[in-house]
């Protein structure tokens, strides 16, 4: 009987990298997606002519400047009121189930399946000079006010647009924190309000990171409804944007915006990763 | 005291929605909110519309071609990710989350730039190309969450029984995965479908989808036919959930696990403070 | 003889570093029921994955009746398998699932139906053949996943901690049930399990793994009775393991803290080592009322607790600030915390264990 040593190289588990599985999607990418960042980002630098003119005409002229601060102010504002006014609706869904829960749950899909135009629309109306709040007014004979392309006008749509995305985000968490935890605070002498503080409100911190880093970095891009509900005079970043290119053809510019919105953006997230690891957003 | 809170936000949520219902069937010509007289005639003006319709077909058409591309793209990478250990692969996840980390006006102007030197803007292959990008992360992430709750002893158990790899996937895997993959696939067309940002930039007068014409016209229409499309659209939804739901109560759910659960189902926590499970 | 089934030298490493598995050879003869038993990790469940073709080896080789068949795919090698949660594929009646490894290796239909209405028989579930696994119960989908391995005649049958997920009651029938059926088929069967009292039930052999190398092969009694080493003897049953000083003069005489001399059994072997350990079985341990037999070693114990089990009593006592515990049978003997008892035991009962 011989004996054979059988040296076998084949492991499942190494590091071996399946080629075949992961080459389209990745080439698929890097043409369609990371090329054309690229070419922007170049853009950037080279209209009219090579030279850092578009950045510092960015981030100098008060009025592009202002732009940039206003972006960032709004979406604040949007990201908190989102968190207050979700945090509530997220923590029903999560510790009580029941009917009401579903009747919510089904409000959240059908607002998550209306487009961003249908949505903004609907404000249009609503705040429009024919609408029902307008009529409000004029029944109590008062002349309505501009509500309409206005700042506050967009960022209540956008609150509106947004709002299902973070109760989504805070759900998806709270749902994982185990109701033990508080039946075992209680047993131990908590009130309910110590019970939330000191053991649900940290355990969902993850759930409030996503729903607020989220948020936040979408209103910052966000593009339809500013066009269509917001002032024209202070403008969001991506309305800017918008302008440069279409009535200006100011390519270079326009893209050094976007690229200072870009990396406004993955700052963002980096600084996320930092403490929370990407990771996490994507499970 | 927290029900009624809910209960208010569930108003507010859904109140555009049923407003916009209402509008598509009110008076033609006005933007009257409520309408002064109901009817079908802001519907009548939305099917008699040639550019309408035109509409209608290609946000269809290039939904069903972003889908198809997405898919075909993302269930491999999806199987690698989930299978295989190698270096990189945080790489490509990074890589694969791209496209939703950018702002939508980042990628338009990008997209707008891109493809005009290539003359595929107002086209429907330009549309597909964008699109398939921008939807490959939400896809991604749901069929990768079906393929993590797949139970790899099926396989095993396919193989052990006979099946060879090939044949373990065909008789085995995919039937099991099919409601994840569906759902996946329904992700991609929905995010397709209704993706405005770049498609306003891109579309052009040849491939214009429903919401590029909805957000042109939304100055400068005189009826209210967003009302229409959206009611439809969001009534077509619902219909589709519906048929879905009935259909998903005799499935296989104990192989997989979804990404979004049933929202009302009392899960068993699957996080303990910790992370361990 | 050839073995039905040859593990010979088997290395398996995930990351070059540590192996999973050191290095094991095994010999199953054909029709046989061997366990491969150890604590989590210790490499058994890695073994079974390469018996089955789920994994390769590193290094090493495995032969079915003398062919080597180390780099065959699973699908060809002729095995059926239980997995750890039953695998049954859900979209598939329990008919289907019995019926398709028939089907993947082409069986004409009539044989298929035949075979497939033989098994459902042989476990019972024949009103339930349309139904789909998440309709039937643990116990139900386990047979179901017994019958679908059995169905094409395989050579060997591997089980993977199959009776992990059921409810004692239920395991123990199903123990009994897996029993009767190696009995019928008479199939070779290799099975994993961590539980010990699973595979002394079970097994005709129990392959004992620790850290990814076996440490003992052997009837179920004789690993119980005779372990190899201390870890096998504390991981098999309850045991008291008890430091001896030997005398290399006196090879059936040790010295035991606490008592004195004792007499060791025929069969121990202390090779000239002048210390080693006394394993002793607590239920071999017999409670002594009066004047002890002249032939037990006995040794005296304070009480420290007493639990009652019912059918059997757990004592614990001190023997020089050692705890050794004794399992009495059920009893109404009631005892004290600090009484103090005298507990002998057979010198055959006792087992040395040297270094």
């Amino acid at each position: 009987m011989t004996r054979r040593a059988q040296k076998n190289s084949k492991r499942v588990g190494a590091v071996s990298v399946p080629w075949q599985l992961i080459a389209p999607v990745g080439l698929f990418l890097t043409i369609f997606f990371i090329l054309p960042i690229g070419r922007m980002a170049y853009l950037s630098f080279v209209d009219p002519k090579f030279t850092l003119d578009n950045y510092t005409h960015a981030l100098t002229v008060s009025l592009y400047a202002s732009t940039i601060w206003n972006t960032v102010s709004t979406s604040l504002t949007i990201t908190i009121v989102c968190l207050v006014l979700g945090y509530p609706v997220a923590y029903l869904l999560a510790t009580r189930p029941g009917t009401l829960s579903l009747v919510l749950t089904a409000c959240i899909l059908v607002t998550f399946w209306t487009g961003f135009v249908v949505r903004t629309y609907a404000w249009l109306i609503l705040l429009g000079n024919a609408g029902p709040i307008a009529s409000l007014f004029r029944a109590f004979g008062v002349q309505p006010p501009q509500m309409l392309f206005t700042t506050p006008s967009s960022t209540l749509a956008m609150i509106h647009i947004m709002l299902p995305y973070m109760i989504f985000l805070l759900y998806a968490v709270m749902r994982r924190i185990d109701s033990q935890y508080l039946r075992a605070a209680a047993n131990l002498g908590a009130n309910p309000f110590i019970a939330f503080r000191t053991v649900f409100f940290p355990l969902s911190a993850p759930g409030v990171a996503n729903g607020c880093i989220l948020v936040f970095t979408m209103s910052l891009g966000f593009f339809v409804t500013p066009m269509l509900l917001g002032s024209p005079r202070d403008m969001m970043i991506s309305q800017l944007i918008s302008q440069q290119i279409e009535q200006l053809l100011a390519w270079g510019f326009a893209s050094s915006l976007a690229m200072i919105l870009l990396c406004l953006t993955v700052i963002l997230l980096l600084i996320y990763n930092r403490f929370f690891g990407l990771t996490r957003l994507w499970g | 005291m927290l029900r009624v809170f809910s209960f208010l936000i569930a108003v507010y949520l859904l109140s555009p929605t049923v407003l916009v219902a209402i509008m598509s069937f009110g008076d033609a010509g006005s933007f009257h909110f409520p309408p002064r007289s109901f009817g079908f005639a802001v519907y009548q003006s939305y099917f008699d519309s040639g550019p309408w319709l035109v509409a209608t077909y290609n946000s269809v058409l290039i939904a069903i071609l972003c889908s198809i591309a997405v898919m075909v793209l993302v269930v491999p990478a999806a199987m690698a990710q989930a299978r295989y250990r190698y270096r990189g692969q945080e790489m490509l996840n990074t890589l694969l989350m791209l496209p939703i980390i950018v702002p939508p006006v980042v990628s338009a102007v990008a997209y707008y730039g891109f493809l005009s030197p290539l003359g595929l803007t107002s086209s429907i292959l330009g549309m597909v190309i964008a699109h398939t990008a921008l939807a490959l992360p939400v896809t991604y992430l749901v069929v990768s969450a079906s393929m993590k709750g797949f139970d790899l002893n099926l396989e095993r158990a396919a193989m052990i029984s006979g099946a060879s790899r090939v044949r373990a996937l065909f008789h085995v895997t995919f039937p099991v995965l099919r409601p994840g993959l569906l759902v996946g696939a329904l992700f991609a067309f929905l995010y397709s479908f209704n993706e405005s940002a770049v498609s306003i930039f891109i579309a052009g007068r040849n491939a214009e989808t429903l919401p590029k014409r909805m957000f042109g016209s939304i100055l400068t229409d005189t009826d209210p036919v967003i009302a229409v499309v959206s009611t439809l659209v969001t009534g077509a939804t619902l219909l589709g959930a519906v048929i879905w739901l009935l259909a998903q109560s005799k499935t296989w759910r104990s192989a997989i696990n979804w990404p979004m659960g049933t929202h009302a189902e009392l899960d068993r926590p699957t996080v303990k403070a910790g992370g361990l499970v | 003889m050839t073995a039905h089934l040859r593990v010979l030298n088997v290395v398996k490493s995930y990351d070059g570093f540590r192996n999973a598995v050191n290095r094991v050879s095994l010999d199953v003869a054909k029709g046989e029921f061997i366990s491969l038993l150890g604590p989590s990790g210790s490499g058994k469940t890695t073994l079974l994955l390469m018996i089955a073709g789920f994994e390769q080896p590193t290094e090493g080789l495995i032969e079915l009746d003398g062919i080597d068949v180390t780099s065959t795919p699973p699908h060809r090698r002729n095995m059926g398998m239980v997995f750890q949660g039953y695998a049954l594929f859900p979209h598939m009646t329990v008919e289907k699932n019995i019926a398709f490894p028939l089907k993947m290796r082409r069986w004409s239909r009539s044989d298929i139906v035949a075979r497939v209405d033989t098994l459902l028989n042989m476990i019972d579930l024949v009103e339930h053949r349309d139904k789909h696994p998440r309709q039937l119960s643990g116990g139900q989908q386990q047979r179901v996943a017994l019958a679908r391995a059995l169905a094409p005649n395989p050579d060997v049958l591997l089980l993977d901690e199959p009776l992990g997920a059921l409810d004692k009651n239920l395991r123990e029938q199903m123990q009994i049930e897996l029993k009767r059926i190696h009995g019928e088929t008479g199939v070779t069967m290799i099975y994993v399990t961590h539980d010990q009292s699973e595979a002394m039930a079970m097994s005709d052999r129990i392959a004992v793994f620790r850290s990814g190398s076996i440490s003992q092969v052997a009837a179920p009694l004789e690993v119980y009775n005779a372990p190899a080493d201390r870890f096998v003897g504390q991981f098999i049953g309850d045991s008291n393991v008890l430091p001896l000083q030997l005398d290399p003069q006196r090879p059936r005489i040790a010295h035991l803290d606490g008592v004195g001399e004792i007499v060791l059994s025929e069969l121990s072997n202390p090779g000239g080592l002048s210390e080693g350990e006394l394993l002793l079985r607590p239920e071999r341990l017999q409670l002594i009322n009066g004047l002890a037999p002249p032939d037990l070693n006995v040794m005296r114990l304070k009480v420290k607790t007493v639990v009652n089990y019912g059918d059997s009593i757990l004592l614990i006592g001190l023997l020089a600030d050692r705890e050794v515990r004794v399992r009495l049978p059920g009893g109404h003997r009631r005892f004290a915390v600090c009484e103090e008892i005298e507990v002998g035991w057979v010198p055959s009962d006792g087992h040395l264990l040297v270094a």
